[in-house]
Order: C-alpha cells, then structure tokens, then sequence
C-alpha cells in the first residue's frame, strides 16, 4: 500500500462511518418521534366527521368525546 | 426477443401503478361550503408503503446492475438500456420523486429540525447512491440518476470546453450545495425540487419557466454534455467528493495501457486525465512555495466569504414565507389591488395570531440566516481556496486515467480501448 493508498483507505473509512453514524442518529430519531397531529383543522372543518374511518377521525373524534365529557 | 423484454418490462411498469389504488389518503381532502375547490398538488400522491419498500428494492438492484456492468463487464451498451430503464422507472414512474438529488434535503431537515419524521426511504435514497461511489466510483450518475441518464440520452454531439471554464463552472455545484442546505436547515424551502428543471417532464406539468430551463438544459445537453450533472448538481458535487476515495473505480483500459491515444477524446465530460511527462514537472521548492502561499490564503478567504455571506442574510431570508408575510405586513402590501389587502394578509388576520409574535419568530429567522449567511460564505470561500491549490498539486501519470472525482462512470472510454482482458486459461 502507497502513501496516495493508505490516505484513500483512511477517507473511506471515515465517509463510512460518518454515513453509518448519520443514518444511526436519524432512525434513532424517527423512532423517538411520537408525530403529534398538526392537522386537527381538517376534521374540525369536515362535513363528512361523523361517518370517517381514517385513523386520524377516530383520534379526533374520541379526543373531541373527552373533551365534552 | 430484445421486443419481448421490452414489452414485459414496461407492462410489468404499468402494472405496479395499478398499486397505487391502495395507496390511502392519510387525511380525508375536506369538502368546502363556500365552493372553493382545492388546487391541484405539485407533488405526486402519497404511495403505498409497499411501493415504497419495492422503489427502495429496485434503487439497490439497479445500483448493483450498473456496478457490474460498469467495474466487471465493461459493458457500455448495458449501462445504456439501464439509463432507459432510470428514466422510465425513477423518472416517469416514480415521477421524479424521492430521488436522491433532493433527498440532501429531507437529511438536512431531519438534522436540523427534531420534529421532523424522515421518510426512511428519504434515508436510503440519500445513503446507498452514496455508499456505492464510495466503493465503485460514479455509477449511480452512470445508469441510475433519472435526471443524469435523461440527459445522456441527449448528449449527441458533445464539444470539448476549454479547462479553465470547466473549473469555474464546476464551482457552481457547491454554491448550490450550501443554499440548498440553508433552506432546508431553516425549514425555508427545498430548493432543489422547486428548481428541478426535468421533474415538470417525468409529471408532465411543468411551468412554462421550468419547461424553458429543461428544455435548454437538454438542448445545451446536445452539445455540452450533461450540463446539469456538471455544472449544477448539488448531490453530483457531494458524489464528487466521495467518489475520489472509491476503492474499486472504472479504468479505460482492462489490463495494461499501451499508449495508443484512442480513448483521449472519448469521454464527453472531458474526465479522462491525460499522461503527464515527468520533464513537465516543476522544481520542488517552488511548487512546495506555491501550494504553501495558497494554503494559507484558504483562511483569508474563509472569513472573506463568510463576512459576504453574513451582509446578504435580509436578502437571503427574504424567501422564507413568513419574512415575507412580516414585510408585507409591514409595508400593508396590496398588490397593486387599491383598498384590496394582500390574501396572505387577511389569512393571516383570521388565524388569530399578533403581529407582535409572527415579528419575534421572524427576528429569529433572521438570526439563523446571519450565521447560515457566515457559513455558505465561509464554505463558498473554502470551495474557491481548495480549488486555488487543487490546481497547484502535480500528479504524475504515465497512462490514460479516468479523473476518480468528475467521472460518471459512462463507459463510454472502454469501447475505445483495443487492449482485451486477460483471458484465464485453466493452466492459469
């Protein structure tokens, strides 16, 4: 192994493991996210609330319950 | 027989779009009492998570075909109908959308931005093209890049340009490179994909504007090769980088080179580096003097760039949508419509916040962009000082060499050599 080698080996070692490190530290992220609904206009607003299955709906609807109750 | 796979591929391509029926809206679109009807998207609709697992499936297997055309084969005209295949799965299919080029996007955001949740396959669409460079050179810009291999289809007539422009034009990438991360990092804009001149293409709804910019881009692409992969692409600099580390990279010629000179004017990106004879090479002393003076002005230009940068950061904040409602705000903005205010502004009046309030989040807003503005200067003059001493390193070669950092792996240039591989016999 050259000089001009060794210092390639040595800069693909560490693009790699910044890369590894990277994609670590955004799936770490993503899994830590708990994605709050920043949409609750469009239920509110919806004609069509009352007969929607969408998950999101069924949240809405039973947070909306808690809430009078 | 070539027919029958073509046929089969693209019925199988039409067939996956069928999928997409599955694909579920994840918010109902509301229906609206005043009439209003909802404009259409600019972006594709949401697909089927197993669509996005199965785009993630064909990036790596279309990243591992080109590689063993490219490194093993040596195959030019594989690589070309892998090109065709790019175009029309990532491009018209997938309609352009996550690619890589914008993926840089999606990273930075998730970096600087907590709240936000990346799309894993933003992820593997940033990482894997990135990781293959790392050990096989350019191949994704090859036979993978939908927006790349559009353009190698039209490089017809490529003319050679002359090295000191290339050099200057080849700085572009990396301006683009520090605004795109600015923008995203300031959850201002993704600029990539807004200016993306061949997604209006692969969705058929490009502007007018954006319709004229790709349509010159692909016409210069006749005769410049790949303008924008050369002079333009954010991703395509980054892989620049990465790819002059690669441990296994394209040669020209499959064992030894024997000098003939056929291959010197094959490449269409001029990114074959050509022999250099030692008589050429400069007393050591000097050259040493050179690269030293040059080095320590890298520092100078740093803190040149970065105090530039910092004095345009009103101007460069000026695109962040809230900014923007400040100044109009400010300016009471009618848009030439007298006693008739601003639709942003009356949208704003109705959802109830200050004005006091949307001016101390613009106040921060603009903090970020006078650091952002020191560090695209800083990184902007670090580009030009490192491409200053780039120029004064001597590299000694004795063969015709593809150039590990401008090469898109093409294979253009093996066609050109006469020189056969070695053939293994069994005695071998």
């Amino acid at each position: 192994m050259n000089r001009r080698q060794f210092i390639s080996s040595i800069g693909r070692g560490t693009i790699f493991t910044g890369l590894a490190a990277l994609s670590g530290v955004l799936i770490y992220r993503k899994s830590k996210i708990t994605e709050p609904c920043n949409f609750d206009f469009v239920c509110r607003d919806c004609r069509k609330l009352n007969s929607c299955k969408q998950p999101e709906a069924v949240i809405f609807k039973r947070n909306k319950n808690k809430k009078s109750a | 027989m070539k027919k029958k796979i073509a046929t089969i591929l693209l019925l199988a391509i039409i067939s996956l779009q069928v999928y997409n029926i599955y694909a579920i809206q994840r918010f109902p679109k509301p229906e609206f009492e005043s009439g209003h009807t909802q404009p259409p998207t600019v972006t594709p609709d949401p697909r089927a998570q197993a669509l996005d697992i199965l785009d993630t499936f064909v990036l790596v297997a279309a990243l591992s075909v080109v590689t063993w055309l490219v490194i093993k084969k040596r195959s030019r005209k594989g690589v070309f109908w892998m090109s065709v295949f790019a175009v029309l799965y990532f491009g018209f299919f997938r309609e352009g959308c996550i690619c890589s080029v914008g993926s840089l996007q999606n990273i930075t955001l998730a970096l600087f931005n907590p709240e936000y949740s990346i799309p894993l396959t933003a992820i593997a669409f940033f990482i894997l093209p990135i990781v293959y460079t790392l050990f096989f050179g350019r191949t994704f810009c090859a036979g993978v890049c939908p927006l790349g291999t559009l353009q190698d289809i039209f490089a017809l007539k490529p003319m050679s340009i002359k090295t000191w422009l290339e050099k200057v034009l080849g700085i572009i990438p990396f301006i683009y490179l520090g605004l795109a991360i600015l923008y995203a990092a300031t959850s201002t804009d993704f600029i990539i994909c807004r200016y993306d001149p061949f997604v209006g293409f692969f969705r058929f709804d490009a502007t007018f504007m954006m319709f004229s910019i790709g349509g010159v881009l692909l016409l210069t692409g006749i005769f410049i090769a790949r303008p924008y992969c050369r002079f333009l692409c954010p991703y395509g600099a980054l892989l620049n980088l990465v790819s002059r580390f690669s441990k296994k990279h394209i040669t020209i010629t499959p064992t030894e080179c024997i000098q003939c000179r056929l291959c010197e004017d094959s490449c269409p990106f001029e990114a074959i580096d050509k022999p250099v004879l030692l008589k050429e090479k400069e007393e050591r002393p000097i050259a040493v003097r050179r690269f030293l003076m040059y080095t320590i002005i890298i520092p100078v230009l740093i803190l040149i760039g970065g105090y530039t940068g910092s004095q345009f950061h009103e101007n460069l904040a000026s695109v962040n949508t809230k900014v923007r409602l400040a100044n109009e705000l400010l300016n009471e903005t009618n848009y030439g419509e007298t006693e008739q205010e601003a639709f942003e502004i009356t949208a704003f009046k109705a959802a109830g916040q200050s004005k006091e309030e949307l001016y101390n989040e613009v106040a921060a807003i603009i903090k970020k962009f006078y650091i952002g503005g020191w560090i695209l200067g800083g990184f902007i003059g670090l580009v030009f000082g490192l491409t200053l001493v780039s120029l004064t390193i001597f590299k000694y070669r004795e063969d015709y060499t593809p150039n590990k950092g401008t090469c898109l792996s093409c294979a253009r240039c093996v066609d050109y050599c006469p020189v056969l591989p070695e053939v293994k016999t069994e005695l071998q």
